[in-house]
Parts: C-alpha cells; structure tokens; sequence
C-alpha cells in the first residue's frame, strides 16, 4: 500500500488490464482527493498570454498591459496548474519549509509538457537572489525541472533583489528594477536558439518579463516562459 | 539572545542554534549528527524515522544532503547538520509549597488513583491510567503534579491533540499559579522558553532531550497504529533517564490491554463515571440502507430519528467520512425539512459556532465525522453511529464516540445505537469493553 506524498492517506490505485498488460502502472504520488484539488488548467479556457483561467476575449487585461509594455513580444506564458490554496500549501511546504521532495508530485506534469510542447529548446530556470538561495539551499525551479528529468541551462544570474517578490504587493512588485544579467560563461548560448524560460509560480509577470527582455536583448530566435502554477 | 536556559533539555538542530548563540555557547553542548546509520539503514536522529527520500536535495552546505521529511514542520533536519542539547539543570526559582492551589474534591476511585499516581511519581516509575470517559483523569493529577513541581521536578503533559492542550493549559495555570508553565503546538505565536511546566503536543516533544522527571500523557490511543513507535520514541527521549511516565487512556488498544492483564505494566483502573452511573452500552443494529438514496425512508435509522425528534430529545450523528457527510446532509435537508440541524468535519470553518448551536440547544440534532468522537460534552444526548462497521471507526473510537452519551450528572442516561452492515470484531469489541468497564464498576461498588 502507498501513502499519498501530502496528505499521508493511503492510496489505492487502480490498475486497468490495459495499463497491465503494458507494463504502465504507474502510481501517482497524490491521492485522488488531493488529486482533486490541484486544477489543471487545461481543463479551462485561459488567456493566450497568460494561460490564467480567464474567457471572453484572447487576452487578458493584464497580458494587455504587458503587450504595451513589450510591444514586439510574440512568446507566451505556459502553465499547468492554477495557483490556488491547495497550491499556496504545496508552495509554501516545498520553498519555505524546504521540502524538496514536493518537486516528486508534479514530475508526470512538467516532463509530459516539456517532452510535447519544447523540443529543440534551451531550458533557462529564473534564478534565485543570493539571499533566498543561502537561506534555502536550492533553487526550487531547478529541483522541480530535475525531478521531472528535464535538462536545463543556468544562463541567468540574479544580481541583487531587496527583500522577497512573495512578500510585496503588486505596486511594488511592478516597480522592482532588473534584477537578471547574463553569465559571461553562458553568453553565446541565447543567440539563434529555442529559448523556455522556467519559474515555479507567474503572479504578476514582473519576473518572467524581466527575464524575457534580458534574453531578448541577445537575439534568440524565440523566447517562451512556464511556470508550474499560474 | 545567548539565554542558555533555553537550550536546557532541548535539542535543536545546529544551525538554527548557531544564529541565536554565540560560539562559546554551542562549545558548551552535546552534540550529535543529524542522522545516523543503524544497522546499514539511514535514520534522523531526532525522530528516529527511517529515510524515506529516493535521492539527496541540494543543500545549504553547498553539496547534496538527505533531509527528514516525517519532522520537517519542526525545522529541516539535514544529513550534514547536527543537532545541539544542553543538559537539564532543574534550575527554577523556589516556590511557596504546597504550589496547588485546589479545593474541589476527588472521588473515591479517584482518591485511590491519586494515592496510587503520587506512588509511582515518588519511585520513578511508569503507570497507565485507563479511566472511563469522563472519570475525571485531569482532577486526580493534581496533587501527584503539584508534589513533583514541589520538588524542583520539571514537569511535561502532553497530548496528541490541540484542542486537549488549549483546554488543557488554563486550567492548570489556574491550579498551579506560582507555576512557570508555557504551551507549546505547532504554530503556536508564543516563543518558547524555559518553565517548569511544560504542556504540549506530542509532536512538539521531539525538540525535547532528557528535560522531564514527570511525564504524562494523554489519549495514547488517539494515534492509529503505525504512529505509536514514533509517538513513543518521542516520549522516550523527552523523559529523563530516571523518570516517570503516566499514560491516561479512555480506550487502551488491544496490545496494551493485554500489557496491563499480564502485569507487564502498572496500571491503575477507572471504571466508573464521575457520577456513579454505568457507562451506556451501546445497542448494535443491522441496517441496509445506503443512506445516499430513497431507501432511507423505509429504515429503521429514519424512524429511529423520527422519533428522537419527536421526543424533543437531541443526539449526534456520526458519519465516516467527508464524502459521504456531503451526500447525506442534503439528503437529511429534504427529509428532515422542520428540524434544525448541521453538520460538522474537520475542514468546515464554522465547525466551532455549530458545536456551540448544539450546546446552546438551538439544533435538534449535529451530524458530524469522528472529529467530535473526544473531548467534546453535551448534556442529555443520544448517540447514532452510521455505518459503524467502516474501518474509520476503530475500537477505540466506538467507545469513545459511545462515551458522549450519559455524561452529565444531571442526564446520566443516554441511548447509543451503532447502525452496521456487518456486525465486525471491533463493533464486538468495543461493546465487549464498554460491558467489561462496568462489570468491574459494579464489582468494586462504584457504581450507583
């Protein structure tokens, strides 16, 4: 008998003759009743910028703001699951608790998308500022992309970030400065190439445009970004 | 900061310490690694749990470090850590003896518990009470606390429950007034420092390390089998080496029961009610209905609540589980259209002001899941167990939720009915040690 990786309930899986006759059993890590509250976002109609749940028009009036901003960005944002409570826990157990096995939960996800969607493409996770890494001890980006068996390339460093993106508001959150630069060894990379770049949660966008408009500025050939939550 | 007394009988991990103490101070502790290996199996070294991570994490230290996953919530223990204790002092200010400050009385098996409590305390031995629901197990701790406080003893009850510790702690603050005492749970806003007395969650114990000469704790059996190692590792480590241990239980499991038939552990038992009258045994009846369809309304549940509604009379009913609570309750709403009633489990955020509607009487009746089996008294109730042979209701909990009824001494009464679709060994089995309660009640004459 497996235990549910959260909630510590038992999980009984049912293996269908199929899955059997395969060789594919395999188990998910959640059981279903936590299962049920992570919301995939595929289910829903959502903003092409953004892939927030959102109907009625293509974009949303936040990816709006943002095409005013960035006018000659053709990329968009993925994402897999909505970032709601159950998701806030699940956040909050695996950066600030640090619980890097959390990661486990999500890898059928993040490696089905990235197996699909980005083939011939360069993989950059957002890096962390020196003072969330040292206190935390890893990059959370990193460990779900690892977990998940996906390569990936750390170009980006981040240089100085005062206090944490989770602990402000969105007036303050929109105001930050750039915080990335490029590594000088990882240079060349960008140019020409595919390039996804990678976050755990999109909130405001502020990041992930950041990051967009640092990569831009060495000519990739496209630039997209994921986030495991939206 | 640098307050070494609160390092005192605790343990904590390496690095949290070094940031609260200068180094001077952690040179003064033991020390021991954040993990071990016994017998070729990686183990965390303060809560003992087997490793159960596939791979190392990127870690603090720069490389990759295992971490235990199981007491995470009390601060990552990393394999490349340590963890830090200072000995246990006994270092309190002297009080005004006797420290209790209580005049209620106690009863007479309450006495002899007592009597037989204070001995065990004196001689640094373990003891079980196993006492009926609603006994009175707080009251005969007293005077057997407030002799060891008296002493210089420090002293620790824990309970697997927060709800029992927030009951818990004024009372015994109440009690004991010259008394520093401190509760400590997860999420708690008090920052923890160093008393006398301690009252706390069990899980809050592993932060603990040969700190008690006296420690109590309550409702051993609220844990389902397989946390029983990790709860009595715990214990094991928060006591002293020369120590005393008490367990209360309302319902020991069967391992334990057995324990105390053979001797193995002294026990002292509580068969009787506060009030003298004998437990009510519960009445087990076969129902078929699913309860989520028509069917219902033809069963012998749907009249027996027909009548208890119309006998004015209110009564919970307990359900196993959330799900089928969801499907129940409307249902009830369309049967049951004149009476007023709610339903209650663990996630509902009103679940405080609905259990006050069924104390205050404004609701004939309180659905609810095993949430409300402990700790919770209403006067003059009846009981309803549906589907009671569903494998959340252990044996423990059976007589625990049969334990709601008759509580008051102005209603010593109440009917308990288990509904079932099977009549299974722990539905037989916690009737059989209802009977066996008031069996022995009644042989040493202390029922009415």
């Amino acid at each position: 008998m497996n235990r549910c990786l959260w909630c510590g309930s038992s999980v009984t899986s049912v293996i269908s003759v199929k899955d059997f006759i395969q060789f594919k059993i395999i188990e998910h890590p959640l059981c279903e009743k936590c299962r049920n509250n992570l919301n995939r976002l595929e289910n829903h109609e959502t903003c092409k910028g953004c892939s927030r749940i959102y109907s009625g028009q293509d974009y949303c009036p936040d990816c709006l703001k943002w095409k005013r901003h960035y006018p000659s960005y053709e990329g968009c944002h993925y994402a897999v699951f909505e970032y709601n409570l159950f998701a806030r826990e699940l956040i909050e157990q695996f950066k600030f608790t640090g619980d890097c096995e959390t990661a486990d939960l999500f890898k059928k996800e993040v490696g089905a998308f990235f197996r699909k969607n980005m083939k011939d493409t360069i993989v950059i996770p957002i890096p962390l500022s020196a003072e969330s890494f040292s206190s935390r001890g890893f990059n959370q980006t990193e460990v779900l992309l690892e977990s998940a068996g996906v390569d990936f390339v750390c170009v980006l460093e981040n240089n100085y970030q005062i206090g944490k993106q989770s602990r402000k508001n969105r007036a303050e959150r929109m105001k930050s400065p750039q915080p990335f630069a490029l590594s000088e060894y990882h240079k060349d990379i960008v140019r020409g190439n595919n390039i996804i770049l990678a976050d755990d949660i999109y909130t405001t966008g502020r990041t992930i445009y950041h990051a967009i408009e640092l990569i831009r500025s060495h000519e990739p050939a496209t630039v997209n970004s994921f986030s495991l939550f939206r | 900061m640098n307050d070494r007394t609160v390092l005192y009988g605790r343990e904590l991990v390496l690095r949290d310490a070094l940031a609260q103490f200068t180094d001077d101070v952690i040179d003064e502790c033991a020390k021991k690694p954040g993990f071990v290996s016994i017998k070729g199996v990686l183990r965390c070294n303060r809560c003992q749990t087997v490793l159960s991570l596939k791979q190392p994490y990127p870690c603090i230290c720069g490389k990759r470090c295992f971490y235990c996953r199981e007491c995470i919530q009390l601060g990552k223990v990393r394999a490349c850590d340590e963890l830090v204790t200072m000995t246990e002092p006994n270092q309190f200010s002297p009080v005004q003896k006797p420290c209790l400050k209580w005049n209620g009385t106690l009863s007479q098996q309450q006495k002899e518990a007592s009597i037989e409590i204070n001995a065990s305390l004196a001689a640094n031995e373990e003891r079980i009470i196993w006492a009926v629901t609603g006994a009175g197990k707080t009251e005969m701790l007293f005077y057997g606390i407030g002799q060891a406080l008296d002493q210089g003893k420090r002293v620790c009850i824990a309970s697997p429950r927060i709800d029992v510790c927030l009951e818990l702690a004024p009372r015994l603050q109440r009690v004991f007034p010259g008394i520093s005492s401190i509760l400590l749970y997860g999420g708690s806003e008090e920052a923890y420092r160093y008393t006398q007395l301690v009252i706390t969650t069990t899980h809050q114990l592993l932060r603990f390390n040969e700190a008690f000469d006296v420690l109590v704790i309550d409702e051993i059996d609220a844990f389902p089998f397989y946390l029983n190692t990790a709860l009595y590792y715990a214990a094991e480590k928060a006591r002293k080496r020369v120590s005393s241990v008490i367990y209360l239980t309302a319902t020991p499991d069967k391992e334990t029961q057995k324990k105390i038939k053979r001797g193995d552990i002294k026990a002292s038992i509580l068969p009787a009610r506060y009030h003298k009258h004998p437990l009510p045994v519960p009445r087990a009846v076969y129902s078929k209905t699913t309860l989520t369809d028509g069917s219902i309304g033809k069963s012998a549940v749907f009249n027996h609540i027909c009548r208890l509604i119309d006998l004015k009379k209110p009564f919970l009913v307990f359900i196993p589980t959330i799900s089928l609570m969801e499907k129940v309750a409307p249902l009830f709403k369309t049967i049951f259209k004149e009476s007023q009633f709610e339903w209650v489990h663990s996630k509902d955020t009103d679940r405080k002001e609905k259990v006050m509607k069924m104390r205050r009487k404004e609701l004939d009746f309180l659905l609810t899941t095993t949430i409300l089996e402990r700790g919770v008294t209403f006067e003059n109730i009846d009981v309803i167990v549906l589907k009671a042979d569903h494998e959340v209701y252990t044996e423990a909990a059976l007589v625990q939720i049969a334990g709601r009824a008759g509580r008051s001494v102005a209603y010593p009464d109440g009917e308990v009915t288990f509904y079932h679709q099977g009549w299974t060994r722990t539905i037989k089995r916690a009737i059989s040690q209802i009977k066996y309660m008031n069996k022995l009640g009644k042989d040493k004459g202390l029922l009415i």
